[in-house]
């Protein structure tokens, strides 16, 4: 739901309000029946067009006029040459621009900009993912923002037979740097990790393991409250999606991150995400050990119930399972 | 305080006329009419089943039988065998001539929809309709023909039009016959799985009466595809964790294993579900506006009448849900994470379970899952004092904007599920941190328990239960 900000309003207002708004409900329903006899009398004109373009501003979200209005575009250019069809189509692409600045979540704008780069005849990738990246810019967080844009990335892959993988790695980078807190960018970043270093052969993984443990090490000191840095360096410690460790090699890494994380809560004692994740570990290692669980881990539980208390009976409950 | 009747008024006004900006959810309206109704439901408003109704109620039976009559009307005919999601896709048939090879000619474009029908169902079955008007074993063909190989389910089926306009399906797999549209994501294969059993097309597969069930294999491996790095489900394979998306693939799975989720979920990963849900339970950021509106209720607060709200320590603060990691509370995941949560049970230790009842409830009691383990009083204080708006009824997504009908119900199903938390679990002097504080937790007590699985009220299960066992018995 699009949020609506709250106003004062007297009750005459709000009775004026409601007067203007039945006179707006009744021009729409007229609008609606007048595109849906055009569509019954298969009415496939540049007139017909116009009408779904006045009715889709004001609801991008009644998708059956989506529908129409890309029958009248392949019904126009089944007599059109390329050229004018591609001329056409990035006209669409404008109108759908502006639509997509009003409603960034409207699934139906994001699917009709893919339908107008499959029926393009020589779709521009390299402005599509210029376009995303915009309004990834706008809001880092929207999702349908980040699957369009993995979505242009194939289309991009595909057209050139180039993998784009380290590019995208980079983006990530670049989206974390800007904001460590942008978990969207993080997460991203673990799906391109496995698959960049299987187009990379040449990458040494453990290095690689390392030098990521190393930023995310860094992330972490510069804001150790935020959420997003203590997942990832959960997902880099426990993933066999990196590099296969073995059982040897994990309890290792898992033996030096505690260490590490040890080190940041003799500074930040009260850090519910240092006590969190050496909890986690070491209860990670005394699996693998086979040891008893140490009584530091109790520690850690009884002090999370107290400076973490909204999540007190998780902490209760994990205690328990001990 | 829990302002129950203005949320009544506000549903019921909902129902009979909608402001100018609903228009972008024109096409989903057979949501909103499932909210309002069930809304009504929960709040004690309906004249239905066995149970009292609230004696401020002006909701007669006759509106009953009317709001049945409209959710049929958005039922296809003559095949009555799914819903639209709204009577703005009833589009008129274009006369196309049958030579034409057009994509656009081929199919037909007044089509059913499984959102649609989920929330045509549960209507239904709120409003006590027996659904002997639908053609039960068209809708479990038309629901498996919504499957994709993926294992997804699609949105909807667009039917073609060479076998004569609202042909029946076959139990034929044959692709020319039905195209499926819209988007790839798990919220529709959620809405399967309740339609599915709200119609008791298990049985009928069981019975042979139909050909085939759904896929079960491909819709678990699409589900466990979805399943992301930080232990919660996401919209669709490779996006980012979602409460949403981990409510509609629990719910999937809690609907296809009939509530038997240890059966088709490991140990491990019921409990990273778990611990996911509940690190979505973030403080809020205050609205400083927040209760001024409201001259005529005064509105105890949970904090010592010394402190202002911003200066109170934070053990003391609202605290809602998140949709995702790193964002800010929104009523509505109240209700997603909360329902997941309610669906899952920890394996039980010697002394963790002071709870509920068993998960395979039949009784009027509903099982609270793990919910015990939230900050129920955190969560009660957000909804109430920052996102519920006192003055016209309803809740809003975050603080300082207009209430509208989505959040208003979700908001008003995750207090339900507080409530029978509270009921299972001590009462509400388990639950405060001051006495001060009884009076507005114990004001959600009187809403109807809530079924978290298929989100309507347990005396509405009841019924569906009652027309399944006449089903199996059939």
């Amino acid at each position: 739901m699009h949020s609506v900000k709250r106003e004062r309003t007297s009750a005459k207002a709000r009775e004026e309000r409601r007067r203007r708004e039945a006179g707006k409900i009744v021009e729409y329903k007229a609008l609606v029946d007048k595109v849906l006899t055009s569509r019954k009398n298969q009415n496939y004109t540049p007139d017909a067009l116009s009408l779904t373009t006045t009715l889709l501003k004001q609801n991008p979200e009644y998708y059956t006029i989506w529908n129409y209005r890309r029958e009248i575009l392949t019904s126009i250019f089944q007599e059109q040459p390329a050229e004018t069809i591609q001329s056409n189509i990035d006209n669409e692409l404008q109108f759908l621009f502006a639509r997509l600045m009003e409603f960034p979540k409207c699934y139906w704008i994001w699917n009709h900009r893919q339908w107008c780069l499959e029926t393009s005849p020589s779709p521009s990738w390299k402005f599509e993912l210029g376009l995303v990246t915009k309004m990834l810019e706008r809001d880092a967080r929207n999702f349908h923002g980040w699957h369009y844009r993995r979505y242009v990335v194939k289309g991009m892959e595909q057209a050139t037979g180039k993998s784009l993988v380290r590019p995208e790695f980079d983006y990530t980078t670049t989206k974390i740097n800007a904001n460590f807190s942008n978990f969207s960018a993080w997460h991203n970043r673990t799906k391109l990790i496995p698959r960049l270093l299987n187009d990379e052969p040449e990458i040494d993984a453990r290095k690689f393991l390392e030098s990521e443990i190393n930023l995310i090490t860094q992330a972490i000191y510069t804001d150790p409250d935020d959420q997003s840095v203590w997942l990832y360096h959960r997902w880099l410690i426990t993933s066999d999606d990196i590099v296969k460790l073995s059982s040897e090699e994990r309890k290792d890494l898992l033996t030096k991150e505690i260490k590490s994380i040890q080190e940041l809560l003799d500074v930040e004692p009260d850090s519910k995400w240092c006590l969190q994740s050496l909890a986690f570990y070491r209860c990670l290692l005394t699996r693998l050990t086979g040891e008893a669980v140490e009584p530091s881990v109790l520690g850690y539980l009884d002090k999370l119930q107290d400076i973490d208390p909204m999540h007190k009976k998780r902490y209760e409950d994990w205690k328990l399972q001990l | 305080m829990f302002a129950l009747d203005r949320h009544a008024s506000f549903f019921q006004h909902s129902l009979r006329l909608l402001p100018y900006h609903y228009t972008q959810t024109d096409t989903t309206r057979l949501a909103l009419v499932f909210f309002c109704v069930s809304g009504l439901d929960l709040l004690g408003y309906l004249p239905v089943g066995d149970r009292q109704c609230s004696s401020k109620s002006k909701i007669t039976k006759l509106d009953v039988e009317h709001w049945k009559e409209w959710v049929y009307s958005t039922c296809l005919l003559p095949t009555r065998d799914a819903f639209r999601c709204s009577p703005a896709t009833a589009v008129p048939r274009s006369s196309a001539s049958s030579s034409s090879s057009s994509h656009f000619d081929q199919f037909d474009y007044d089509a059913g929809h499984t959102a649609g029908t989920y929330f045509a169902l549960c209507t239904l079955i709120i409003l006590r309709d027996d659904l002997s008007r639908l053609d039960r074993v068209g809708m479990m063909r038309w629901l498996r023909k919504c499957q994709r190989q993926d294992g997804s389910f699609a949105a909807g089926l667009l039917r073609s039009k060479h076998n004569g306009a609202g042909a029946a399906l076959s139990d034929d797999d044959d692709d020319n016959c039905e195209q499926k549209f819209g988007e790839r994501d798990l919220r529709f294969g959620y809405c399967a799985a309740a339609a599915r059993w709200l119609i008791g097309g298990d049985i009928l597969a069981r019975k042979k009466i139909v050909a085939a069930d759904i896929a079960f294999d491909s819709a678990f491996e699409y589900i466990a595809s979805c399943i992301s790095f930080d232990g919660g489900i996401a919209m669709s394979p490779y996006a980012e964790a979602h409460a949403g998306g981990t409510y509609c693939g629990v719910g999937a799975l809690c609907l296809l294993s009939q509530r038997k989720i240890s059966t088709v979920l490991a140990d491990a990963v019921v409990g990273d579900l778990v611990k996911w849900s509940l690190m979505q339970q973030v403080y809020a950021e205050l609205d400083p506006e927040s209760g001024s509106e409201d001259e005529i209720h005064s509105e105890p607060t949970s904090f010592s009448s010394s402190e202002s709200p911003l200066r109170s320590p934070v053990v003391d603060r609202p605290a809602g849900f998140s949709g995702r990691t790193n964002k800010p509370p929104d009523t509505c995941y109240s209700f997603w994470a909360g329902g997941t949560l309610a669906m899952l049970e920890l394996p039980v230790t010697s002394s963790s379970s002071s709870s509920s009842s068993s998960s395979s409830s039949s009784s009027s009691s509903s099982s609270t899952g793990s919910l015990r383990l939230l900050d129920i009083r955190a969560n009660i204080m957000f909804l109430l004092t920052q996102t519920q708006n006192t003055m016209i009824g309803g809740f809003s997504k975050v603080a300082g904007t207009h209430p509208d009908i989505m959040h208003s119900y979700l908001g008003i199903a995750a207090l339900a599920m507080c409530a029978e938390t509270i009921r299972q679990n001590g009462g509400p002097e388990s639950f405060v941190k001051a006495d001060t504080e009884l009076d507005t937790i114990a004001s959600i007590l009187p809403l109807q328990p809530l079924d978290g699985a298929l989100c309507l009220s347990t005396s509405a299960l009841q019924y569906a239960q009652e027309l399944r066992s006449k089903w199996e018995n059939e």
